[in-house]
């Protein structure tokens, strides 16, 4: 009999530390209700921002360079580990969003970056982004839009 | 001996948890971020009017070199002769290899132009990229040549086009007996030969525009126009360096 209730016990425990974990982990959604700034994506979570200088004078053959900034809206630390571009659109159908109109590079700088609560950051790294020599010649006098992404962890104080 | 089991199972799990519950309190949240970066590229200019002169029998054409953005210059061209005469001849594409230099120009031989009266555009190209068509150059006239020689012909090409080297994708067909042997090509747009007989002058024609039998006078020339600056054709004002 004993044995029953101990056995009952610890399922119990361990259903209710399962339970609590699978609230906690993975997302900051708990301090991210306390925010004010950030941006939310589709689950409502906040998101800290990205943030990058436009470029002109794309031609083909030339390298550009995305300065990226950072925006850590949560009152703790954040480390960024990853950050990438990538072309997502155009303005002119016949210049599409492909590699043969602009080519996205990988971002050149040190990672991770601590980034402070609350502080907006201007990595020192950049993104090249290059436009090949047989872009098509709608691509002239075209925009370009590139979208960044990037991952982030809670650094404990 | 199965209360002291069941104890020892309940401290276990206890225990298991607590150990991976404060490795999950000290795991690394995964926070995400995003963004988006507008970028543009420049337009390309219209050609520049070129300006044209006569050299022996030759066209000399030349225009002042463009920018796609500040200090980046175009790097060829497309010179097209387009016929004032009526009926029009083909035209006559050349694409142009930049030189560098502030100003461009190209010669174009006494057996492409000889027995019209012609006027020039320009195109300018970066690449693939290309702009609009200049405006139109001045007219000349130049008189029909019984029959190019070949001595004349290479001496007109060699008229001092420094700045300038020709590209040539296409040979053009000439005038009965020009000769073939040109180092150059130009680009004919159009299938009709380069004489074409006329059935009546054009008005206000001269008598160069007369087909290649006849006797040609002196045409009207024009003294050719200064080549004009690239100031106002250089990158667009909506990018800024």
């Amino acid at each position: 009999m004993a044995w029953r209730t101990a056995i009952t016990t610890a399922a119990t425990l361990f259903t209710a530390c399962v339970v609590a974990a699978s609230g906690q982990a993975g997302t900051p959604t708990e301090q991210a209700m306390l925010l004010s700034h950030g941006d939310r994506d589709g689950g409502g979570n906040v998101r800290f921002v990205l943030s990058g200088e436009s470029v002109t004078g794309l031609y083909p053959g030339i390298t550009r360079k995305i300065k990226v900034t950072v925006a850590n809206p949560f009152d703790y630390p954040i480390a960024l580990r990853g950050l990438e571009g990538r072309l997502v659109g155009t303005a002119r159908r016949d210049c599409p969003a492909t590699p043969a109109s602009l080519r996205v590079g990988t971002y050149s700088g040190r990672l991770p970056i601590i980034l402070k609560p609350y502080h907006r950051t201007t990595l020192p790294g950049s993104i090249p982004v290059t436009m090949p020599r047989n872009a098509a010649s709608k691509c002239a006098n075209t925009r370009f839009a590139v979208a960044l992404t990037g991952v982030a962890g809670r650094v404990a104080r | 001996m199965r209360k002291r089991l069941g104890y020892l199972l309940v401290a276990t799990v206890v225990g298991g948890l607590g150990v991976a519950g404060t490795m999950a309190a000290e795991a690394e949240w995964v926070i995400s971020g995003s963004g988006q970066v507008k970028m543009r590229a420049p337009s390309m200019p219209r050609g520049t009017t070129p300006s044209v002169a006569k050299q022996s029998s030759a066209a000399v054409v030349s225009w002042s070199a463009q920018e796609l953005v500040p200090d980046v210059r175009m790097d060829h061209y497309v010179v097209t002769a387009h016929s004032a005469d009526a009926p029009a001849r083909p035209s006559i594409s050349r694409t142009v290899a930049a030189s560098g230099g502030a100003t461009e120009s190209v010669t174009l031989g006494a057996d492409d132009v000889a027995g019209g009266r012609w006027y020039w555009t320009i195109v300018p190209r970066f690449a693939l990229w290309a702009g609009d068509e200049s405006g139109k150059s001045a007219e000349l006239n130049f008189p029909a040549t019984a029959k190019a020689s070949p001595a004349a012909t290479q001496a007109a090409r060699a008229a001092p086009t420094a700045t300038a080297a020709t590209a040539a994708t296409a040979a053009a067909p000439a005038e009965a007996a020009a000769p073939a042997a040109t180092t150059e090509a130009a680009v004919v747009s159009g299938t009709m030969p380069a004489a074409v007989p006329r059935t009546s002058p054009a008005p206000g024609s001269t008598p160069g525009d007369s087909p290649p039998s006849s006797t040609g006078t002196a045409p009207s020339e024009q003294p050719p126009k200064p080549v004009e600056p690239s100031a106002s054709d250089s990158a667009p004002a909506d990018i800024p360096e």
